[in-house]
């Protein structure tokens, strides 16, 4: 582990293409404004460890009835009706920038 | 077309064509390590599925589209995030959630946080984390559905 110390507008670099930067510190809250590639998923901890203890649980469902033996047949993702998702931001769209006001500090993924 | 063999511990030995796996370029979120899957008929009279892993045997999924059990659900997702799908403008997409399954069907919970998105027409998978805060636990059969969950689900 490294530990560095970081003020206000400061940043760091990792591994030439992720840039985290401290754009503001407000009593016990820091702004982080991260660039990094669109293919590197940049999660919030608690909400990524949620979803991933969900997904250990997932993983070995125990109350869903079968046949025993019997091989369901090959079925398909859904409708494909591109219905249920709404897609926003983007490549250039500023995907990390931050709206001016964010009290909870929620906004990175915006 | 290529068929594929595995084994896998509820379903015994399978064998599918290899068109019909899904690939996950960046695997399952806490299951970055699979990437390949096929989807299978869940129980009959339900709107489940199975996403069970051609790599892993011990690894299956109950899958369902939310909208068959939270039909306001949106899964508002960042366009980066869909990246490993490839979209391009003709391409369809699907969702679905993953559902827990503790002891009984009736308690399953959807994971409306950390949906499933799908390129239909390329056969490509991703699990994105929604935008907006979404619960991990949604039940996804009411209380009043508990005595005939199969007849009542229908419609998937």
């Amino acid at each position: 582990m490294l530990i560095l110390r970081r003020r206000a507008g400061e940043s760091i670099v990792i591994s030439g293409h992720i840039r985290v930067e401290v754009a503001e510190i407000a009593g016990n809250q820091v702004k982080l404004v991260i660039e990094a590639p669109k293919e590197v998923p940049v999660y919030r901890e608690e909400v990524w460890e949620q979803i991933r203890r969900e997904m250990i649980e997932a993983a070995a469902p125990s109350g869903v009835p079968g046949e025993e033996g019997v091989t369901p047949s090959v079925s398909s993702p859904g409708e494909g009706d591109g219905g249920g998702l709404e897609v926003a931001g983007g490549e250039e769209a500023g995907r990390r920038e931050p709206p001016p006001d964010d009290p909870e500090g929620r906004e990175e993924q915006a | 077309m290529p068929s594929v063999t595995f084994d896998t511990v509820r379903f015994g030995t399978i064998t599918v064509d290899e068109s019909e796996l899904i690939d996950f370029p960046r695997g399952l979120i806490g299951f970055e390590q699979l990437r390949r899957f096929v989807i299978l008929e869940g129980p009959e009279g339900t709107p489940l599925k199975w996403l069970q892993s051609q790599e892993e045997p011990t690894v299956a999924f109950v899958i369902a589209d939310p909208r068959t059990f939270a039909p306001a659900y949106v899964a508002k997702v960042n366009a980066d995030d869909l990246s490993p799908i490839e979209l391009t403008g003709t391409d369809t997409t699907a969702v679905a959630v993953i559902l827990s399954v503790p002891g009984d069907l009736s308690a399953a919970t959807a994971n409306l946080m950390g949906p499933l998105v799908f390129n239909v027409n390329k056969r490509l998978g991703a699990q994105v984390v929604v935008e907006d805060e979404q619960p991990v636990r949604h039940p996804v059969f009411s209380p009043l559905e508990h005595a005939d969950v199969d007849t009542e689900t229908q419609g998937g």
